[in-house]
């Protein structure tokens, strides 16, 4: 007998739920819905704002000056929406730089791949000037020593870089300085190479039969001049200045800055979009909750009559259908957590390519918060749903409720 | 019996309910003392107001009029705090419905009202018990065949509430059924648990609405026995009941009649 073990306060609440496994299994149910979209809601918003913030501090550049006609490929190739090859032909660069306004210029060139060995899409190799560059080079400082020499490159996150440290590309094995982290933009799909690198890669795209720029231009390819304009000076101003002092009007002109809002301006669409149908659905789950709670009341009323004859006090009844309504709400919530868990963080890049939109994990120590907030929101729900009848308990004479229709 | 020994004191007792915008009296004007060890039985129709009484004594219903001195306490000036402290230790209450939580075993029913005690459980039996076991070990007996009833003293306090339950249930003759659910019991051997449920908390009155009703002569017997014992015991026992084979065990007999009790 020493050894039976028996029923306790603490233990009434579960016992109680235990008893009803199907209304258990409904709320419950109810709980893991209304989390997942909560939880879910919030994470891929909080990865999209944290892609925006990400692409915003990649983009040093207030201007980018672009062969005529090729504004869109540079945006869509900003944005992560798809790799390009384009170029000048002529030394844009030093006409660029002489521009009034223009605070520091540095040259880029742009070469799609042919799809490789190392990634599911053609990757996007872009030339740099470590000498004047001051949009790449500050954030990849902190994350490769020393110079990037000629030959390397630095691999962007989404490149599978292979047991030896070499990305092959054009049929030539490339040894692999540094791999970058998340960036949740399309630098995240590029390499990174030392503008004395491009007329080689130049050349191995020509032995394959597919040039990626007629070799005659190898040497002095640019397909952007990236522009810091001086301060006061507006960025469309200094585009005209640049018309002006190059002599060449048909020129494409990309400000990253409008980028951004234009991508802001989607997110918050989205965001906006997301947190309605968040609240939408979080008050029918309530309602749900509420009319769950509000007829168990009812076919529990000779339950509580009971525990009031046994000499539980209102506060003890209403303690425990408190605590079971957390219970509910704790089971719901992690059921609901490692579900929406589940469902986005192994597919970070999938959700990004089909949303078309910088999308960049947010880290561990804002996913645990998320998890704790969205915890306390499951239990508030569940909390809130029984509002209703923990009043009804709380009446002065609650056996008159309980015996209601007796 | 003298007022000041009465466990149960009721003057002028009166409760008014309201049907159809009329007020009546559904309790009206009673008065009724009980001491311990005394077993009083009421009779009466349905809806003459019995078990609004019972009701009214247990503070779950608040009186119109007059008052309810139960063990010392002013029920009706009793806040729920201390009203469900009296239901809990001074109060065994066998309700007419059964009111066996259908998620706890038989046992487990028993024990509930000792979970829901405010303060640490003590079982008075277990008490005197340890005194005679003092006894022994002193008269010179070594520790090696030193008595269970002993040991049990250093056993946890839940070891005691189980083993008081399951004798509460052997008395009622349901001891084999502790760990059966209500479901799977019948009408009667529900309300024998019910019994040992009231009875979890060695309560100085113990109320009984109907406490045979649904037993046949042979175990209405074995019930009734046990409550003229309980109340030989000292316990003051206040039964309702229709049951005629029921009422030779009680002392007094009263007789509710429109809300009214007179001693038959």
């Amino acid at each position: 007998m020493a050894d039976v073990p028996h029923i306790t306060l603490a233990k009434l609440p579960l016992a109680n739920l235990r008893r009803k496994p199907f209304r258990t299994s409904a709320l419950v149910i109810v709980v893991v819905m209304l989390t997942v979209a909560f939880y879910g809601g919030a994470l891929l918003s909080m990865n999209l704002n944290n892609g925006l913030n990400s692409m915003r501090e990649r983009m040093g550049a207030d201007l980018m000056v672009t062969p005529q006609n090729t504004e869109t490929k540079a945006e869509a190739l900003l944005t992560g929406n798809a790799s390009s090859t384009f170029y000048f032909t002529n030394d844009i660069g030093a006409e660029v730089a002489k521009a009034d306004g223009v605070s520091k210029s540095t040259v880029q060139t742009y070469i799609s791949s042919l799809a490789a060995a190392c990634c599911d899409e053609k990757v996007q190799i872009i030339g740099f000037n470590p000498d004047t560059d001051f949009v790449i080079t500050p954030w990849m400082a902190s994350q490769i020593d020393g110079t990037l020499r000629r030959g390397q490159v630095v691999a962007g996150s989404g490149i599978n870089v292979s047991t030896e440290g070499t990305v092959k590309l054009y049929g030539h094995e490339f040894p692999v300085a540094a791999q970058l982290a998340d960036t949740g933009t399309s630098l995240d799909n590029s390499v990174f190479v030392n503008m004395d690198t491009v007329p080689d890669i130049i050349s191995y795209s020509a032995r394959t039969g597919h040039a990626a720029i007629p070799e005659k231009y190898a040497g002095k390819a640019v397909s952007a001049v990236l522009v810091k304009v001086r301060d006061g000076y507006p960025a469309r101003q200094v585009a005209a200045n640049i018309a002006k002092a190059t002599g060449i009007t048909s020129l494409g002109y990309v400000y990253p800055g409008g980028i951004t809002a234009t991508t802001k301006a989607d997110l918050k669409a989205i965001i906006r979009y997301a947190a309605v149908f968040v609240v939408v659905f979080w008050a029918m789950g309530l309602i749900v909750m509420l009319a769950v709670f509000s007829s168990s009341m009812n076919e529990r009323k000779r339950e509580f009559a009971a525990y009031r004859i046994l000499g539980a006090t209102r506060a003890t009844l209403v303690g425990i259908i408190v605590k079971e309504s957390a219970i509910i709400g704790v089971l719901g919530g992690l059921i609901g957590i490692s579900c929406a868990s589940l469902a986005v963080l192994p597919f970070n890049g999938l959700i990004a390519e089909e949303l078309q939109l910088p999308y960049l994990q947010i880290g561990v120590g804002k996913v645990l918060v998320l998890t704790a907030v969205s915890l306390l929101f499951a239990v508030a729900t569940g909390l809130i749903a029984v509002i209703a009848t923990a009043v009804r308990l709380s009446a002065p004479q609650t056996y008159l409720t309980l015996r209601e229709g007796e | 019996m003298m007022a000041e020994e009465s466990i149960l004191e009721i003057r002028g007792l009166t409760r008014e309910f309201v049907r159809r915008g009329a007020s009546f009296p559904a309790v009206d004007d009673v008065s009724l003392t009980l001491g311990p060890g005394e077993f009083s039985a009421i009779v009466g129709r349905s809806g003459n107001g019995k078990s609004t009484l019972l009701n009214l004594i247990t503070g779950l219903l608040k009186p119109s009029a007059g008052s309810i001195i139960l063990d010392g306490s002013d029920v009706s000036a009793s806040d729920d705090r201390r009203m469900s402290d009296l239901r809990n230790r001074t109060i065994g209450f066998v309700t007419q419905i059964h009111t066996l939580l259908p998620n706890l075993t038989a046992i487990d029913n028993v024990i509930l009202p000792a979970v829901l005690r405010s303060g640490p459980w003590r079982e008075k039996a277990i008490v005197d018990e340890s005194r005679a076991t003092e006894l022994v070990v002193d008269s010179g007996l070594p520790d090696v065949i030193q008595p269970a009833s002993a040991r049990m003293l250093s056993a946890p306090q839940s070891d005691h509430m189980v083993r008081r339950a399951q004798m509460l249930l052997d008395q009622v003759l349901v001891g084999d059924l502790a760990f059966c659910y209500p479901k799977e019991l019948s009408g009667g051997e529900m309300r024998r648990v019910s019994i040992a449920r009231a009875l979890m908390n060695e309560p100085k009155l113990l109320i009984a609405d109907e406490p045979t009703g649904d037993l046949d002569a042979e175990n209405t017997a074995v019930v009734m026995r046990l409550l003229r014992r309980v109340a030989d015991d000292g316990t003051a026992v206040l039964m309702v009941t229709h049951d005629p084979d029921a009422l030779e065990y009680a002392d007094r007999t009263y007789r509710m009649d429109r809300g009214r009790l007179t001693l038959i």
